[in-house]
């Protein structure tokens, strides 16, 4: 049986690789449970507006094959952001929500 | 034998990710652990070739040689090597033992370790 992989994206989109790496290595791992979690400055990398060129095709590729990415909703809040200002390809959730989904991975891998 | 992984995320000498990760995987493989390291971004550098052996200062070239003959078996981006030229010389541009690889094999080795650690 294979494992239930969370990926947790944690770092913004400028300045840094991380998201874009953390939702390739998702598209690697989906051939397990996998999902992914946006917590933190990585909520940015969801915005409508910003220039998903590293990304677009990781991002719809998870879309298609069903694959969650969660966004916790206080990190938005924290931001002044709401769920209006994101893709579509997205999943605004609660804190308590996203905790639970990491407790029970078998694998949480941190970008 | 328990297996232990590792997802690795930093270049040589500039924080004490890589001696982290070496000291843990020493570690394990002393008390009998399998050890699959994937080196991921800039930790692709920590087994470049030619590395300068300063005094005081941990060779990170040497330690992965090291961990590599005791054992452990460490993957390498590919994709990562490429973009920062690493793949100019072919597999002379890293240790001898450490493994081209693609992200697919992050799957295998979490699907082959006990636990995995994220160091980055």
């Amino acid at each position: 049986m294979s494992k239930a992989i969370v990926i947790i994206l944690r770092k913004p989109p400028h300045g840094s690789l991380y998201p874009a790496e953390g939702l390739r290595v998702a598209v690697a791992v989906s051939a397990s449970e996998t999902k992914v979690v946006s917590i933190g400055d990585s909520v940015y990398a969801f915005l409508k507006e910003v220039d998903m060129t590293l990304y677009k095709h990781h991002l719809d590729f998870l879309k298609e094959t069903e694959i969650p990415v969660l966004i916790d909703k206080d990190s938005l809040e924290e931001r002044g952001l709401t769920e209006g200002d994101l893709v579509d390809a997205v999943t605004v959730e609660e804190r308590s929500e996203i905790l639970n989904t990491i407790a029970g991975a078998d694998a949480t891998l941190t970008f | 034998m328990p297996t232990i992984g590792f997802l690795f995320f930093s270049g040589p000498y500039q924080s004490e990710s890589p001696e982290t990760t070496i000291e843990l995987a020493k570690a394990a493989l002393e008390k009998g652990m399998n050890v699959k390291i994937f080196c991921y971004m800039d930790a692709v550098n920590c087994v470049k070739v030619g590395q300068k052996k300063v005094a005081g200062v941990t060779n990170i070239e040497e330690q992965f040689r090291e961990l590599i003959a005791k054992g452990a078996e460490v993957r390498l981006c590919t994709l990562c090597m490429l973009v920062r030229g690493m793949l100019v010389g072919g597999t002379k541009a890293f240790i001898e033992g450490a493994k081209r690889a693609g992200t697919p094999d992050i799957a295998d080795i979490v699907e082959e370790s006990d636990r995995v650690l994220v160091i980055s």
